[in-house]
Parts: C-alpha cells; sequence; structure tokens
C-alpha cells in the first residue's frame, strides 16, 4: 500500500495472480543453459585430461567413456533394471514410512519426543556399518539389503520435511477449525494434509535421487552381486576407468530423468489446485 | 435473555499478563456492538473468550444462557477474523461450505446455500476463483459468507476490515450493515476505527489500555437504515467526537473546543 503512487484515483484491484505460472524466458533457456553448462563441463573435462596427458587407469578420456557406454549399454541396461526397481521401493517404502511417522509426530508430542532422536542417531550411523546388519537380516542375494540401504537414506530427510509441512499450520486457520468444532481427523485430512502437499512435493523430488543413490551404495557395500554399484565396483578393480564413468554417466542421466518426472507430477497437480 | 453476557471476566496469558479486567458487557440479541480501544487493550482477547477459544481467569461468559462451549460445539458462534483465512487450495464456494462440510453436512443443499451467500456478498460470479485470484477485499467477502453459512448466533468480527484500503473498507461497512439489517445477527465487532464503530453500531464499548477494561460505553441512536451520507451530519461528527473523548479519557464535550487565534 504504502509504495503504490498516489495517482488521486481509486486503488484499482490488486492484481489476481495468473493460475499458471509463466516465467520469462520460459521452457527453451530451461533446457538451452543447463545443456550450455554441461557441454562447457564435457569440454573441460575432454580438454584436461587430453592436454595434462591424464593416463587412463586414473581417469578416462569423455570419447573413451561415451565408447565404453555404448559398448558395455546392454550390461549397464539390465543393472539400472535391478538398480531402478531397489530404488523404487526404498522410495515407497522410505516415503510412506516418513509420512506414516510425521503423521504421528504431529499428534503427539511424546511420540515425536521418544522417535524423533532415535531416527537422528539411526541418521547419525554411518551407511558402512549397516550393511553388515542388513546382509544378516535379509536373505544374501536378494535385493533387500540394497533395498534397506536406500530406504535408510531416504526416510529421515522426507520424515523432517514431512514433519515440518504437516506441522506448520497457519494459527488463523487452526483456531478457525477449533471454533468450528473440527475433529483432529478433519484438522489433519482438511487443513494439514492440504497444506502439505507443497513440501510433500519437494520431499519427493529430494528422495527420489537419493533413493537411487541409496540403491547404488547399496550395492557398493551390501552388494548382492548385482545392480550399478557391483558393476562398479568390478569395472574399478579391473582400472577400467571408462566404464566406471559410463556407468556414472548413465546413473546421472537416470537421476535427472526421475527428478524431472517428479518435477512435472508436481506441476500438474499444483496447477490443478491453482498454486 | 442478552445473546452475549460477559458478567466480571477477567484473562490473563500464561505469561502472568492480565489482558482483561472485569468486564461486564451485556449485548441484546440482534444488536450490534463495537469494541474500540488502544492496540493490545484485550479486544481481540474478549472475543477469543467470547468464542471459547480462550477459557476466562474468572467471572463468565453466557451465550444466550448457556456457556460458550455449548454455542461453540454446535458451531452457533462464527468468527471473521483480520486476515480472510481462507483455504488457499480450495475455490470461494467450497470455501464458504467448509463449516457445513465440518458439521458432516456436505451436499447439494450446502452448495447451493454457499452460492446463495456469495451472490449475497457481491461475489455471485467469483465461486469458482481461487483465494489467489481475488483481491483482499474479495477475500474478505467470501469469509464473510462463510461465516454467515453457519446460520450463527453471534457473529465476531476481530478487525475484519483493519488491512483493507479506505475506499474498499467503506464498500465493506456498507456491504456488512445491508447483510446484518437483513439478518439482524448479533455482532460483536473489533475496530480501531471511531467512523467505523460509530457508522455501524447500536452501541460503542470503549477499552482503556491494558489491562483492558470497559471505560464507557456510548449509546448510537442514529436512525437505521443508515446511509452513508450520514457521515457528513453534524450527529455523526458529535458522536465521533464522544468516543474520541472515551479513548482519551476525557469527559464527553459537547462541541470540540475550538483554538481561536490571539
Amino acid at each position: 500500500m504504502a509504495d503504490t503512487p498516489n495517482t488521486g484515483l481509486p486503488a484499482p484491484a490488486p492484481a489476481a495472480r495468473p493460475p499458471s505460472g509463466k516465467r520469462s524466458g520460459g521452457v527453451v533457456l530451461d533446457i538451452l543453459l543447463p545443456t550450455l553448462a554441461l557441454l562447457a563441463i564435457f569440454a573441460f573435462w575432454q580438454a584436461y585430461v587430453v592436454f595434462e596427458h591424464v593416463p587412463m587407469f586414473l581417469f578416462p578420456r569423455l570419447d573413451d567413456t561415451l565408447h565404453s557406454l555404448a559398448d558395455n549399454f546392454g550390461d549397464i541396461w539390465s543393472s539400472l533394471l535391478t538398480t531402478l526397481q531397489e530404488a523404487a521401493l526404498g522410495f515407497l517404502i522410505g516415503n510412506l514410512a516418513a509420512i506414516l511417522g510425521a503423521s504421528i509426530f504431529v499428534h503427539s508430542r511424546f511420540a515425536e519426543r521418544t522417535f524423533f532422536p532415535v531416527a537422528v542417531i539411526v541418521q547419525t550411523i554411518p551407511i558402512i556399518v549397516w550393511s553388515p546388519m542388513l546382509v544378516i537380516v535379509f536373505p544374501t542375494d536378494s535385493l533387500y539389503p540394497q533395498v534397506g540401504v536406500s530406504f535408510l537414506i531416504t526416510f529421515f530427510p522426507a520424515l523432517v520435511n514431512m514433519t515440518r509441512g504437516l506441522r506448520e499450520v497457519d494459527p488463523l486457520h487452526l483456531e478457525l477449525f477449533r471454533l468450528l468444532n473440527a475433529t483432529r481427523w478433519q484438522i489433519y485430512r482438511k487443513l494439514r494434509w492440504p497444506g502439505a502437499i507443497p513440501a510433500l512435493f519437494a520431499t519427493l523430488r529430494i528422495t527420489s535421487t537419493l533413493s537411487l543413490i541409496g540403491a547404488i551404495v547399496g550395492e557398493y557395500v551390501a552388494g548382492g552381486g548385482q545392480g550399478l554399484g557391483y558393476d562398479l565396483i568390478t569395472a574399478k578393480q579391473s582400472l577400467d576407468t571408462p566404464k566406471v564413468m559410463a556407468i556414472t554417466l548413465a546413473t546421472s542421466v537416470t537421476g535427472v530423468i526421475i527428478f524431472l518426472l517428479v518435477a512435472a507430477l508436481e506441476r500438474v497437480v499444483l496447477r490443478r489446485r491453482g498454486l | 435473555m442478552a445473546a452475549i453476557a460477559c458478567r466480571d471476566l477477567c484473562f490473563s496469558y500464561p505469561n502472568g499478563v492480565r489482558a482483561l479486567q472485569a468486564i461486564d458487557l451485556a449485548v441484546a440479541s440482534g444488536e450490534f456492538v463495537s469494541l474500540i480501544g488502544p492496540s493490545g487493550c484485550g479486544k481481540s482477547t474478549l472475543l477469543r473468550v467470547v468464542a471459547d477459544l480462550l477459557q476466562p481467569e474468572s467471572g463468565g461468559v453466557a451465550i444466550a444462557g448457556k456457556p460458550p462451549r455449548a454455542a461453540r460445539t454446535a458451531r452457533r458462534i462464527a468468527m471473521v477474523f483480520q486476515e480472510p483465512a481462507l483455504l488457499g487450495w480450495r475455490r470461494a464456494a467450497p470455501n464458504v461450505e467448509l463449516p457445513l462440510e465440518l458439521a458432516g453436512k456436505r451436499n447439494a443443499a450446502a452448495r447451493s446455500k454457499a452460492r446463495e451467500l456469495l451472490a449475497r456478498v457481491g461475489l455471485g460470479d467469483m465461486a469458482d476463483r481461487l483465494p489467489a485470484q481475488m483481491s483482499g477485499g474479495q477475500r474478505q467477502r467470501v469469509a464473510i459468507a462463510r461465516a454467515l453459512i453457519q446460520e450463527p448466533e453471534v457473529l465476531l468480527m476481530d478487525e475484519p476490515f483493519g488491512a483493507l484500503d479506505q475506499i474498499t473498507r467503506d464498500e465493506m461497512n456498507e456491504a456488512l450493515l445491508r447483510i446484518w439489517e437483513d439478518t439482524k445477527i448479533t455482532v460483536l465487532f473489533v475496530t480501531h476505527s471511531i467512523a467505523e464503530a460509530v457508522y455501524l453500531s447500536d452501541r460503542v464499548a470503549v477499552f482503556t489500555p491494558r489491562p483492558g477494561a470497559l471505560r464507557s460505553v456510548i449509546e448510537i441512536p442514529l436512525p437505521r437504515p443508515r446511509l452513508h451520507a450520514i457521515r457528513r451530519d453534524p450527529s455523526f461528527f458529535h458522536l465521533e467526537n464522544r468516543v474520541l473523548a472515551a479513548l482519551e479519557g476525557r469527559a464527553s464535550e459537547p462541541n470540540p473546543p475550538v483554538v481561536a487565534n490571539a
């Protein structure tokens, strides 16, 4: 109000926010700019390795990496499918458990005071310490130890995010619902949960990539003899650095695709709600 | 029986600060009473005690002879806050339906009633707008429609137009007056604006600074229905001055003093 110029005319109604969030530059720049940045990184990579004569067993050239990716595409693809299964399960279980936990926490300070510190402690234990336990608990050549690691990496950030998303409610809304004699379930269902949708999508975006990393780390440390993480170990042990980087590239591309899928889902849902 | 009766009502915050001191106030059914006073004098606190959102320290409140809790759980108390407090993910009509929905009445009758009330507050064509697509005044109209859908016994308004610009505020005063004349609902209205209080009310209750106590209750005998032109009537100025004098703790003067040039 204070910074609108005083024209002496009746103030126009505040401009309604457009229902869809279109930015200047739009999609073209969204794709062009990161592509340029990536190309710059690739160019630097290639130039550095070539001009500094870095030996291949230390770090491969970009073109060797791409060759390796083409040569090993079938292997990498089938390993990727295994890793994706583990990541998907870790993602699903991690998020569901986190949402359940957060829902309990916002209704019971007692539960939060009891179990949140436990969650923090679990989070501080390095994955390497967990892996033997997971291998003992789950059948050896199953996917479950890897799923377990993916879960462990996914759960905590999801729990923290969702607890905050469900807890942070406009105090005025809470007062309104209390005045209207709403039950706790109604407050959860009609106030907390819809209000936490943006937090939910932030959580899903973070955990979509974390669960993939978790699955690979799981294969690396708890290794069931399959998946991208296992391939990484074997490629590394045989000093096949182009393959290591080829697997890394495949992982990154997959992570980006998953991230974009979640972001697209978020846009669709938020647009339907006009946010 | 008074629609709202406060008897010797005291309230202190948990930190020991006393907000309300021995409030005695009876509001008749269908009466429009404004509460005016310095910031932090406990006017909003009084509304919340009446609404059963805060519990009094001593003394009590009765709504139609019963404790506020009975009225609240029967959803007969409606409140309009300074902020519209609309649910941002709901369009206007579902926002208005919320009180009925929480009462388990989510049906066609509720939907048509919501549309009817939106038309009544002048938003007949905005039922499908989201709050973000409406102006501040429009949002507050939705909040008023939401309060009315409960068919409340008492309507508590906590500086409902305080965040609006003067022009919108005047429009909202008009709209509220017309609705009140139609429904004859009991209104307890907190404001910082003397003009608004005088224009709308049957009586204006003036509070002292914290701890809030009633300094005086001023009758506003202006004829009804009140039209905007009355704001320029000498009797209107006179009443404004009486409220101002009460706020400042002066004895009311028949005419404002004129500073003469020597």
